[in-house]
């Protein structure tokens, strides 16, 4: 018994030896510049600790107005990803039209594509040098596209199977019979719709969302590309204040908050997908 | 009912579940008429009658694939008919969508929904049917007590069992108390000793509920005699056969059927002519004919369905057989109740299976299986046998 404890713990030491080099890579390349940049975000000007620098952000306007932009854009980024993946769900599940399974396939496949490339093909097609702009441009037309309303686009064209997949997922699961048994109870399809459908994608839907909203707050190549002038999120304002103004104790504070929205964000998402998958 | 399937002789009359009085004379609840359905380019149902009176429990049956859950879709409403009709309650619903016919479904996987406490779950037909929360509330406990799931209305789903769901399931399908109910294979998904214990919760609860028209759907055919007022039997989208489950076992009207039911011998045969055949129909007018099948004359039961010449199969139940008395005691045909026929072959295996054995009996032209008692003695494989059965147990079908 002892000897079997013993070679418990030879073992429990041996797994320990086992983790040391990935967790030391690990220190290197993440924690230490983490912590160089928490450390950053805590200097005082006079060489010690402090919270000067969130003190200056948080007086600064800027910071206030990127929050806000942020805030913004991906809220309506994600809103409209919503509906437009609810209703895309929907369809491709319940009302196959030619191609839904194509369609299904390149949600699939969209997944796998930077964002930014997104970005670039909109401006190809609607940029201030693209077909679209140079029709409208004798009518006096102005791209719409640099601005708000361009990131937010951007956004939905490539946030949306973010939410679609996980729906399709659900519905796939969800039982025919279900749906059956609820119309020959007496309830029209909408009633089915709102009473058996939707509450049976709500978890799925949840976290497509949450995870949306995660996105749409940390993106950064879209909106480098579309709304550098007008929409400064938390994102392009550390990326602002450290390669433009060098200011890293501001842009690490900046990059802190940022951290912490996420991470609060990605908690809410855990616990949906953990509802999801009881 | 319909005028399909068989013709029972007037001595069967103690053996055969006498229909429910006057039931004829009250409207059908369900009425299918020529109703044709296709998926594609197959025709999965081909020109069904089928009505079910207030009271009556029709179990549809069959193997998979012969139509029998089709029909039952068709009349819920889920499946289109190509042709044909479908009237319900007197009103022809052959268009209406499911949620407008006003039945109740139960399926195999019961169906609950997830998201919802049992009391919810039974709660949803009569929301639907805008009913107010007091009568909502009065049925939902009617109902869950007349499943005995009284005490489990605030549980979900998941948290029953398989039995427990069926029971809901049930409740639920009643509450809106439909024109009928509908039982898609409700058993299946339940282990053998569950299986029995719902078929007498199912009988109880149709002693609760005496008005009611029930079609079940199963591929099982004790469970079908068990529930069933009348059988309908399908096969590839057609109606082979219907009538009491009784009748249907004891007076097959075609091959098909016969197999169907129970273990039967369709042993080939061929029907004695002209002199040969004496004519026999005794006091009660059923009608009997000689047969011969290896050099042995029998005497089988006719129907209306049997052939009159020619070959033909003669259906013999397993169970049928007994050892026969020393030759020249039985078979001599001059007393209606003392005359038996008798086979004599060869056997050729017994295999004990605790209460009977089982005997291959081998006559040259064709092989029997026979049960005997337990405790009879039978002759070692090899050994000539003689069986003997009685001419009410042979019924003279139809060659496929």
């Amino acid at each position: 018994m002892r000897a079997a404890i013993g070679r418990d713990h030879g073992l429990a030491a041996w797994r320990s030896a086992w983790l040391a080099p990935p967790v030391a890579a690990l220190g290197l390349i993440f924690a230490y510049p983490f912590a160089w940049m928490v450390g950053r975000a805590f200097s005082a000007p006079d060489g010690g600790y402090g919270l000067a620098a969130f003190e200056a952000i948080l007086r600064s306007r800027g910071f206030i107005a990127s929050l806000l932009a942020t805030g913004r854009i991906s809220l309506t980024a994600t809103a409209i990803c919503v509906v437009l993946g609810v209703t895309l769900a929907l369809a491709i599940r319940f009302a196959p039209f030619p191609g839904a399974r194509v369609v299904s396939r390149v949600i699939d496949a969209y997944l796998a594509f930077p964002s930014f490339l997104i970005a670039i093909a909109l401006t190809f097609v609607y940029g201030s040098s693209g077909f679209l702009h140079s029709l409208l441009a004798g009518a006096g037309g102005r791209s719409f596209l640099f601005g708000f309303w361009g990131v937010v686009i951007a956004e939905v064209t490539y946030y949306t199977p973010f939410v679609v997949r996980p729906l399709l997922a659900a519905l796939d699961s969800l039982d025919i019979a279900q749906l059956e048994a609820a119309s020959s109870l007496g309830a029209r399809p909408i009633e089915v719709l709102r009473r058996i459908v939707l509450p049976a994608m709500m978890p799925s839907l949840f976290a497509g969302g949450s995870l949306c909203l995660l996105l749409t707050i940390n993106e950064f190549g879209i909106i480098l590309i579309m709304g550098v002038k007008h929409s400064i999120t938390l994102p392009m304002l550390i990326y602002g204040k450290a390669i433009e103004e060098f200011d890293y104790p501001g842009a690490s504070a900046v990059a802190i908050c940022n951290v912490a929205l996420s991470l609060s964000l990605y908690l809410v998402y855990r616990s949906a997908m953990r509802r999801l998958q009881r | 009912m319909s005028s399909v399937g068989i013709e029972s002789p007037a001595t069967e009359s103690p053996i055969v579940t006498p229909a429910k009085e006057g039931e004829n004379e009250r409207p059908p609840r369900i009425a299918v008429r020529g109703l044709g359905v296709s998926y594609g380019t197959q025709r999965v149902l081909e020109a069904i009658d089928l009505e079910v009176f207030p009271g009556e429990v029709v179990v549809l049956l069959g193997r998979s694939g012969s139509g029998k859950s089709t029909l039952l879709r068709a009349i819920a409403g889920f499946v289109t008919a190509e042709s044909g009709s479908i009237v319900l309650g007197g009103r022809d619903l052959t268009r209406a969508p499911p949620h407008a016919r006003g039945l109740g479904l139960v399926v195999q996987n019961y169906a609950l929904f997830p998201h919802m406490r049992v009391e919810e779950n039974v709660a949803f037909g009569l929301r639907a049917r805008r009913r107010s929360r007091a009568d909502t509330m009065a049925a939902v406990t009617r109902f869950l007590d007349l499943v005995g799931m009284g005490a489990y209305r605030q549980r979900y789903p998941r948290e029953l069992s398989g039995g427990q769901q069926q029971r809901v399931a049930l409740a639920r399908a009643l509450a809106i108390e439909p024109d009928a109910l509908l039982l898609d294979e409700p058993l299946s998904a339940l282990d053998a000793p569950l299986r029995a214990e719902m078929i007498e919760e199912l009988r109880r609860l149709h002693e609760r509920l005496p008005d009611i028209a029930v079609v079940h759907v199963t591929h099982d055919q004790s469970e079908a005699m068990a529930l069933a007022d009348r059988i309908v039997l399908l096969h590839e989208g057609r109606i082979v056969a219907q009538g009491s489950p009784r009748a249907l076992y004891d007076r097959p009207p075609n091959a098909r059927t016969a197999r169907f039911f129970g273990q039967a011998n369709l042993l080939p045969v061929t029907i004695l002519q002209g002199a040969e055949r004496p004519a026999h129909t005794d006091a009660g007018g059923s009608a009997w004919s000689p047969v011969c099948i290896a050099g042995q004359t029998l005497l089988a039961a006719t129907t209306t369905s049997s052939p009159t010449n020619g070959r033909a199969l003669l259906c013999v139940r397993a169970s049928e057989f007994r050892l026969a008395r020393p030759s020249g005691a039985a078979g001599d045909g001059s007393d209606g109740g003392a005359r038996m026929n008798v086979l004599q072959g060869r056997v050729r295996s017994v295999h004990w299976l605790g209460a009977t054995q089982r005997l291959l009996v081998d006559l040259g032209e064709a092989t029997i299986r026979a049960e005997l008692p337990e405790r009879t003695t039978v002759p070692r494989p090899g050994e000539t046998i003689a069986l003997e059965f009685a001419p009410e147990g042979a019924v003279l079908l139809a060659e496929e």
